[in-house]
């Protein structure tokens, strides 16, 4: 594959369990850029968790409403976007509340398992964005 | 999409097994608590979840699987973790399961441990 900027879009019905097409989306693209695989499953798994929780409280389980994937090749580096319909006004990182403590367990081990995540609402809906890097951060700059 | 997880209970003289086979996410939640009743009726101290047939646990499987171990402190026993791959221990770590269930990679070194004459 070649380092040339490259964009591939998925969309997904907010019914749980259809996250494993954007992980096995995923999985192709990260494997063709040369990703190890332990860093694939990184991002399988924070993929995994960020689309269930688009589905979940942003699309509020409306199948008819779609999860958008956007994995973005860039040199170093696959950015994914994950949009939601939801109409949160909050802004950035969403609150946890006491009934639903995985997904701020979720959203830990998104933090834990990616090189970059930064949580927005737009008026459209909620957005979540995640970059990891071919070489870890700290082993990059090593 | 989602594969249904199935368990089946298996009882050794010294454990009660339950074997998963699937996937551990929200689907799983009340499957996983009817089994962990049916091993725990059985009343010996150590419950054994083998994960060695999972391929796919979310962080609402995770939740279910820390209720559980909640449950089993709660009545006196102790549940022990195997099977699973170098990737879930690593997440079972980080979120902190393993401060509470030791971790095996096999059935067999759990069942070792168990045998071990207490300290």
């Amino acid at each position: 594959m070649s380092s040339e900027k490259r964009i591939i879009h998925l969309h997904i019905p907010s019914e749980l369990g259809y996250e494993k097409v954007a992980m096995g989306a995923a999985r192709s693209v990260a494997q063709a850029m040369g990703f190890s695989n332990d860093r694939i499953l990184d991002l399988q798994t924070a993929i995994a968790e960020a689309c269930t929780n688009a589905m979940e409280h942003g699309n509020r389980l409306n199948a008819a409403q779609r999860v958008e994937v956007v994995l973005t090749v860039e040199e170093n580096a696959l950015a994914v976007d994950v949009n939601d319909k939801g109409k949160n006004p909050q802004f950035g990182e969403p609150e946890i509340r006491e009934h639903d403590k995985h997904r701020g367990m979720g959203m830990y081990i998104i933090k834990q398992l990616v090189d970059e995540v930064q949580w927005s609402a737009k008026p459209q809906g909620g957005q979540v964005r995640m970059v990891i890097y071919l070489e870890p951060k700290e082993e990059a700059g090593a | 999409m989602s594969e249904e997880l199935q368990t089946t209970v298996r009882e050794l003289p010294e454990a009660t097994v339950i074997d998963l086979v699937g996937d551990v996410t929200s689907f799983a939640d009340a499957r996983l608590h009817t089994s962990f009743d049916t091993a725990s009726a059985r009343g010996l101290k150590y419950i054994i979840l083998n994960f060695a047939a999972v391929e796919y646990i979310n962080s609402a499987g995770i939740a279910t699987v820390i209720s559980i171990l909640a449950d089993a402190r709660g009545r006196a026993q102790q549940l022990l973790i195997v099977g699973l791959n170098d990737h879930y221990r690593k997440i079972f770590r980080m979120v902190g399961v393993a401060r509470y269930a030791e971790l095996f990679e096999t059935e067999q070194q759990a069942l070792a441990k168990i045998a071990e004459p207490a300290s």
